[in-house]
């Protein structure tokens, strides 16, 4: 039933993602005529033209990620909260079904914009930046920091950017889920929610990073060495991953026990 | 075995009492008014049975299961309001369904849409409200569930596709399956209903069959809706 869900949400999102992706394609490349054809020719109307472009890649770069959030907290919304909900809800789908698909999704198409940003940002750079006079300079960098940085830092990083968005979509379900649970102002609940789930997760975070800092005592003393630092480093990216792993799971339960015991479709 | 079954089912939105211990029992093969006026609480009892709501206290049973995955496989729901997403045409939505009920029946519903002239190629955004509402019965009705709730199936559409409904509701529906129709618009159904359940502020106040109802009481479920439910004036 999951693979069927799946299915259908891909179908559902692909015709709003997939143009984007072309948009972001679009962008860079007109961007890297512009960049060119303004460097080669001394003109005022290229100057312009590549000011433009220069903008709309920007712009579409950033919009590219604003769609995607948008877009999968939107499907959530309309899909389980308003008339469409009766379709979806006497499917004959187990609640964690329905939420794992939407989350699958959101995250699979949020994986995808990164790369398409990366790409898009390659693409409309191609043949314009020297990467080879860059890379000594990169290198450099890495190698003043490797006692501080060690190597298992960078897959680290990206666990833990995948752990906050997986945390930030089921911020969303839950602020929802919880919103439109209420007879009236379903909305504007939902938002309430949000910001007082997010300033939540935000206090705790705090308090538990004053503590790390607290603890870390050999961080201050006048003798502090690469090692420490990067212990430190260390410490608190995993200790920020099990924060945001947990407050996923929070968020999970409320969104799974909101969904199950107290759905309000109108 | 009862194919629907109610027992003290209660619900509640803070004061609001919507369903008062009700007990009812819907046996397989019959078609059933559930009759009442607005605001009576037959949506609740159709949502409670759909999963939709939980009860506040008591049980509802379909085919002895409480509402979940299983009840919903042979459960087939039309509810009040279009749940259609407006940017599917209706082949996707065949897709859809064929995909998620393995009990539908694509020919049928083929047949229905060309019967009321609804291109498949037609985007619901396209629709009006009428056909929309054509294309959710006529998904609803082409599946071969056990159990068919119908919500206010006739409310709004004109005369004549009322009359489609009706005979489609009739044709469809075999010999073990049943069908709960919720409506207040009586003298329509009255004449396929084998069973009418009257309920108001949330209690049942009749459950008996159209037969008992014409040799005892000697009027028709119309009249006696109406004497029933008569307001004082």
């Amino acid at each position: 039933m999951l693979s069927k869900l799946l299915k259908h949400e891909y179908r559902a999102t692909a015709r709003i993602m997939l143009p984007v992706y072309v948009l972001v394609a679009g962008a860079a490349l007109l961007f890297n005529l512009f960049m060119r054809l303004a460097d080669r020719y001394n003109n005022v109307a290229l100057e312009f033209f590549r000011v433009t472009s220069i903008m709309i890649f920007v712009v579409t770069l950033i919009g590219a990620g604003v769609v995607t959030l948008g877009l999968m907290v939107f499907r959530f919304y309309k899909n389980y909260m308003t008339d469409e909900g009766y379709l979806m809800f006497t499917l004959p789908a187990t609640t964690d079904q329905l939420i794992l698909s939407k989350l699958i999704v959101a995250l699979s198409w949020t994986v995808l914009t990164v790369l398409a940003v990366v790409l898009g940002v390659f693409l409309g750079t191609l043949g314009l930046v020297d990467w080879s006079a860059i890379e000594p300079q990169l290198s450099l960098f890495f190698s003043e920091f490797a006692g501080i940085f060690p190597k298992s830092y960078l897959p680290l990083l990206a666990i833990s950017l995948f752990v906050s968005a997986v945390n930030s979509f089921l911020l969303f379900y839950a602020a929802i889920s919880l919103g439109h649970s209420f007879a009236n102002r379903k909305i504007l609940l939902s938002v309430a929610f949000y910001f007082a789930f997010s300033a939540g997760m935000r206090s705790v975070s705090s308090i538990v990073s004053i503590f790390s800092v607290v603890l870390s005592d050999n961080l201050f003393s006048e003798n502090v060495t690469d090692a420490a630092v990067s212990s430190y480093m260390m410490g608190t990216q995993i200790l920020s991953i099990c924060l945001s792993l947990l407050f996923a799971i929070v968020f999970y339960i409320v969104t799974r026990l909101l969904l199950k015991k107290r759905l309000n479709l109108q | 075995m009862a194919l629907l079954e109610c027992k003290q089912l209660t619900k509640r939105y803070g004061s609001v009492t919507a369903l008062d211990s009700v007990d009812l029992t819907v046996e397989p093969g019959r078609i059933v008014g559930l009759l009442g006026p607005n605001g009576s609480g037959k949506s609740t009892l159709i949502k409670i049975a759909n999963g939709l709501l939980v009860p506040t206290s008591g049980t509802l049973t379909i085919g002895g299961s409480k509402p979940g995955t299983e009840t919903k496989r042979i459960v087939s729901y039309l509810p009040e309001r279009t749940y259609l997403s407006t940017w599917m045409n209706v082949v996707q939505l065949l897709d859809f369904f064929c995909d998620f009920y393995p009990d539908f029946d694509r020919n049928t519903a083929e047949h229905m849409l060309t019967a009321l002239d609804i291109s498949p190629k037609l985007r619901i955004k396209q629709m009006s409200k009428g056909t929309r509402e054509k294309v959710q019965l006529i998904l609803v009705m082409s599946r071969k569930a056990k159990l068919f709730l119908l919500d206010e199936p006739i409310g709004g559409v004109d005369p004549a596709t009322r009359d489609y409904i009706i005979r489609t509701i009739i044709s469809n529906y075999n010999e073990e399956a049943s069908v709960v129709i919720s409506t207040h618009l009586i003298a329509d159904v009255e004449s396929v209903l084998d069973d009418v359940i009257f309920i108001n502020k949330g209690r049942v106040v009749l459950q008996s069959s159209v037969d008992e109802i014409r040799s005892e009481k000697n009027c028709s479920v119309d009249e006696l809706f109406r004497e029933v439910f008569r307001y004082a004036v």
